[in-house]
C-alpha cells in the first residue's frame, strides 16, 4: 500500500508497506506515489500539484 | 519427477534441490512474511532544513521483530554558493544519531569547503545495504549531517527495508 503523510514539521512523507493505512493519511495510486517521489509535484492540502520550486537534475 | 523418496523406515528424502517461486503480478508480502517491504521518502519538493554539523533525521521507518535489510539513499540540495566540508549520512535505531559503520557513507571535500551545489543541483548518497535484527518493534532513523557554510542546504531521500527472516 502506498499512501502520504504530512508530519508536524510540514515534510511530506511518501511511504509504502504493508500495515493498515494510518489515521489522515492520503492513500496513492501507483501514478501519485511516483509524482511525488519525482520531487516535480507535492501535496498541498490534499491535493498533488506542480512543486513551484522543483529540484533540478541533471537526469 | 518425484519431489521426495521415501525408504522402508518412513524416512523422507527430498529429490533435487528446493525450488522457490517469485511472484508475477506485483503484489507485496504480507505484513510479517518473509520478503515484507516498507519504505519511507522524504522527495527533493519536501526537502529537510539542515543546520550546519548537526546531525538530522530526513525520515523513518517503523520495523516490528524480525531481520531486516536496511538501505536507502540521500541527496542535497544546495544554494548556488553553498560550500561543502563534509557530508555523513546512513541508517540507525537512535533519533539523530550517528549510523553504525556498515550503515553509514562519509565523505569529505577540501579544506575550506568546496562549492558542489552550481546550478543548484546536488549530490545524491547512497546508503549501504545494513542488517538489523530486532526482537522487537523499532524506528530505524534515516539521518543526515553535513558542514557547509555561505548559503543554504537541504536534504531528502529514501529509506526501505525488506524482511530476510
Amino acid at each position: 500500500m502506498k499512501y502520504a503523510t504530512v508530519r508536524q514539521d510540514g515534510v511530506t512523507e511518501v511511504r509504502e508497506d504493508s500495515h493498515p493505512l494510518p489515521e489522515g493519511a492520503f492513500l496513492l495510486t501507483d501514478y501519485q506515489y511516483d509524482q511525488l517521489l519525482s520531487g516535480q509535484y507535492i501535496l498541498q492540502n490534499g491535493q498533488i500539484v506542480a512543486n513551484p520550486t522543483p529540484p533540478k537534475s541533471i537526469g | 519427477m518425484p519431489l521426495s523418496t521415501i525408504d522402508q523406515t518412513g524416512i523422507t528424502s527430498p529429490v533435487g534441490p528446493l525450488v522457490l517461486t517469485g511472484v508475477i503480478d506485483g503484489s507485496n508480502a504480507s505484513a510479517g512474511t518473509v520478503g515484507e517491504y516498507v519504505s519511507s521518502t522524504v522527495a527533493g519538493g519536501s526537502a529537510v532544513s539542515l543546520t550546519t554539523a548537526t546531525i538530522a533525521n530526513i525520515t523513518n521507518i517503523s520495523l516490528t521483530a524480525g531481520d531486516w535489510d536496511v538501505s536507502g539513499s540521500i541527496g542535497l540540495i544546495l544554494g548556488s554558493t553553498t560550500s561543502i566540508n563534509y557530508v555523513a549520512g546512513g541508517s540507525t535505531t537512535t533519533s539523530a544519531g550517528n549510523p553504525s559503520l556498515g550503515a553509514v557513507f562519509q565523505f569529505g571535500y577540501p579544506t575550506g569547503g568546496t562549492v558542489i551545489g552550481v546550478s543548484g543541483v546536488g549530490p545524491i548518497y547512497t546508503v549501504p545495504t545494513a542488517r538489523f535484527s530486532l526482537s522487537s518493534t523499532t524506528t530505524i532513523y534515516l539521518t543526515v549531517q553535513a558542514q557547509f557554510s555561505t548559503s543554504t542546504c537541504t536534504a531528502y531521500g529514501v529509506i526501505r527495508a525488506r524482511r530476510v527472516r
